[in-house]
């Protein structure tokens, strides 16, 4: 059974993050492999973009100024993404490369011409990943996972491994749906759950 | 202080100064440590022979007060390429040398025997004193050795043991305003430096100041020059990630070059990333801002911290890190950060010698991910000078014929970084067509519209990158001239007040009326200065070109070969 047809049948279990005061920002590394977001069909990126806490109009045009779809630099907001496609957002970069990628950048003559977009088996899938890169994974974080997120499990069992150093400064508790887990350098993700809804206790402190 | 030429022969241990030549007097870094290699070099020389010569030279800005103008050029024919070199680098010697009337230092010769000399420079000129004590030691054993025995406002310029053994990745390092390193990083002049039995160059402080001639109009140009560049938002990004923030975005566009140039994409980026290493940093109380001179306010660099939250390295470049990380498949940063300090300690430059590591490993010398296994080496092999070290030290191309590997990503013997070239072609017209190997440096995101050289061609077509790639060579060329870091290249390009701030400081530093046409003629001047010594020392167009492999060689995930024909390649020349 693949995982979409499993969460069709499962309920979505619920992880939730309690940072320690101050510390829910260091949570923005989460977002760089990506969450998913639900899509039915192809849908311009910038109404996606919009139905998400913390990213406001003025906000998307202003501080997105590297966008990839499926890997492929794209210079509009009003570009159709689909099911099944990876979208990433980042600020404006440094570097030749970062002019070259950077939306409707004077430089993007340099790129490679792209691939072809739109896969022929998008109906396949209900989610794409959007992945968020630095100063708009930090901007967006706190409202991002004070609604929750939904990732998979390969995504976020690699982050508390990574971050296994880090997690007791970052967290106070990690609770899944009722039940407390440990943190500590071995953090067990139930295997039979592929989906996880990943959200934060409001943090008010923080913000 | 006026400005002087200070000429040091090794070969009879003499020194002079002489007056600025008025041919030089419109020049400083790159456009003058070109201009002095072409006219007194050999072009067919061995680059490490007496019949080449290394010349320092700082900036037109250097020594001044204007933002991020700290870059000290060095030049040379280069021994890895084989071409005329510059690198250039932060640190605090370029500022201390143009406030010593410092125009150029050009180390001429070798000496007959055996000594190894330090070179002290100070409002005298310069001298020449044998020494013992520093030979054989790394860089920053040398760098708090003469911080015992001068103080620690000495600025200091050393060669590491790779540079010692004259190996043709060996870097010039450049203490940095916290007596860490800077790095010269390519083309081997190190080795340069080393074949002249330098160890290194002191430089005393002084009060002196370089001299104003309009100091109003300077100031107001350098005000509107430094809100430009604060207020960039990639000044934000680089000031929080570093270099770094690019693993994560190269990665997503399918350009990050991955064991050893095989696939565009590294699983273990997260690992890696800008946004990782900021949390490390953070973590551990390093520092995610840190300066490499005085006077930089955006403040890329940073230090990070080992588990113990003690020093291990700064200035953790993109670069470096993909090349150690992706390149050679290594997700652990400690073991980058550790290579890292590795290879600023031995003298050797970071992208080439990473390169050289993912061609070895290709070649079976170690498991890809073996970071360990790549400081181990460093340690015992290349900076104890093993015949193995000595290969891996020699660089990317060495370590391909040593092992009998043809995946060797080089462009006139030096290393391809990090950008695959199949995944952003312009980048690689660039490093296929410079003068110096491949560089990403070299074809910079200059505002090249506001300079007057923009394209006339349609940008799409191949001739119209080609066309793009020369005019930000050209452009590159003329900003590595003035001392600038070519991280105001972001500003210029949102803010048109930018560039013309820049000239208008060039202007009021010397009395002259330069325009943008000016600056973009010194451009044109440098490249077509550097592409003349290298046909007078044998290259021709078909040097212009990148290893078959990138022809052959499908890259994933995008599955690009590199095709842009050479025929448009060498209309690269045609100005």
């Amino acid at each position: 059974m693949d995982t979409v047809n499993r969460m069709k049948t499962t309920p979505c279990p619920t992880i939730t993050l309690i940072p320690a005061p101050g510390q829910s920002k260091r949570l923005a590394t989460l977002l760089q492999r990506g969450f998913l977001i639900p899509c039915a069909e192809p849908i311009p990126l910038e109404t996606v973009l919009l139905g998400l806490p913390g990213f406001t109009r003025e906000y998307i045009h202003n501080r997105i100024e590297t966008i990839f779809i499926n890997g492929t630099a794209a210079d509009s907001l009003a570009q159709s993404v689909w099911p099944g496609c990876t979208v990433a957002l980042s600020a404006a970069m440094p570097g030749l490369a970062g002019a070259i990628f950077r939306k409707g950048g004077p430089h993007a003559s340099l790129r490679t011409p792209p691939p072809v977009s739109l896969p022929a088996d998008h109906n396949r899938h209900e989610f794409l990943t959007l992945k968020l890169f630095n100063l708009v994974a930090d901007d967006c974080v706190q409202p991002l996972l004070n609604r929750g997120i939904l990732m998979r499990n390969p995504t976020l069992a690699r982050f508390f491994k990574n971050r296994a150093d880090q997690l007791p400064q970052i967290l106070t508790a990690i609770i899944l749906n009722r039940t407390p887990i440990p943190i500590n350098r071995a953090i067990q993700l139930p295997e039979n759950q592929d989906l996880f809804l990943v959200r934060t206790e409001s943090d008010t402190a923080d913000t | 202080m006026a400005e002087k030429i200070y000429r040091v022969n090794m070969t009879n241990l003499t020194t002079s100064t002489e007056p600025v030549p008025d041919k030089w007097l419109g020049l400083g870094g790159r456009g003058l440590t070109s201009t002095i290699v072409a006219e007194e070099v050999e072009p067919t020389c061995h680059p490490l022979g007496g019949k080449n010569k290394l010349v320092v030279a700082p900036g037109l800005l250097s020594g001044t007060v204007a933002a991020n103008s700290g870059r000290l050029s060095i030049g040379a024919k280069s021994p890895l390429t084989g071409t005329i070199k510059e690198a250039n680098s932060g640190g605090t010697a370029a500022q201390m040398l143009a406030k010593l009337g410092c125009k150029a230092l050009i180390i001429e010769g070798l000496p007959k025997g055996d000594a190894w000399y330090t070179l002290l420079i100070s409002e005298d000129g310069v001298t020449i004193q044998e020494e013992q004590e520093l030979v054989g030691k790394g860089n920053f054993d040398v760098v708090a050795t003469i911080g015992k025995r001068t103080d620690e406002k000495h600025g200091i310029i050393t060669i590491g043991p790779a540079g010692e053994m004259k190996l043709s990745a060996a870097n010039i390092s450049i203490k940095d305003p916290d007596s860490h390193l800077r790095s010269s990083g390519r083309g081997g002049l190190g080795a340069v430096m080393g074949s002249k039995r330098v160890k290194c160059i002191i430089i005393e402080p002084t009060d002196a100041k370089v001299e104003i001639v309009d100091q109003e109009k300077f100031t107001e140009a350098n005000r509107a020059f430094t809100k430009a560049l604060v207020d960039n938002p990639i000044s934000q990004a680089l000031g929080t990630y570093g270099t770094n923030v690019l693993v994560n975005i190269i990665n997503e566009a399918g350009a990050l070059p991955t064991r050893n140039f095989t696939s565009g994409q590294f699983d273990g980026h997260e690992e890696i990333s800008g946004e990782t290493m900021h949390d490390t940093i953070v973590e551990r109380a390093g520092k995610p801002k840190h300066n490499c001179h005085k006077g930089c306010v955006i403040q890329c660099s940073q230090i990070y911290n080992d588990k113990e939250k003690k020093y291990k390295t700064s200035g953790f470049e993109y670069e470096s890190i993909w090349a150690m990380g992706a390149d050679c498949c290594v997700d652990n940063l400690d073991h980058i950060a550790e290579a890292d300090h590795l290879m600023d300690d031995i003298g050797v430059d970071s992208i080439e010698t990473s390169v050289a590591m993912g061609v070895a490993m290709e070649g079976g010398l170690l498991e890809f991910g073996d970071g360990e296994g790549i400081c181990r080496i460093l340690r015992e092999d290349v900076a104890k000078g093993t015949p193995l070290g000595r290969i891996i030290g020699c660089g990317a191309a060495s370590v391909g014929r040593a092992f009998g590997v043809t995946r060797v990503p080089v462009v006139k013997n030096q290393a391809i970084p990090a950008y695959d070239p199949r995944a952003v072609k312009g980048i690689g017209i660039t490093y296929a067509t410079s003068t110096q190997g491949a560089d990403h440096t070299m074809g910079y995101t200059i505002a090249t519209n506001i300079l007057g050289v923009g394209g006339s061609v349609d940008p799409l077509s191949h001739e119209g990158q080609v066309e793009l790639s020369r005019n930000l060579q050209i452009a590159t060329a003329a900003i590595d001239s003035t001392g600038m870091c070519l991280f105001i290249a972001f500003a210029a390009l949102d803010d048109e007040k930018c560039l013309p701030a820049l000239v208008d400081m060039i202007n009021a530093r010397f009395g002259a009326d330069l325009t943008a046409d000016d600056v973009t003629n010194l451009g044109i001047s440098i490249l077509k200065t550097e592409r003349a010594f290298n046909e007078a020392a044998g290259f021709t167009n078909k040097d212009d070109r990148l290893p078959e492999f990138f022809y052959e060689e499908p890259i994933a995930p995008h599955n690009v070969v590199w095709d842009i024909p050479d025929e448009e390649l060498d209309k690269f020349w045609d100005f």
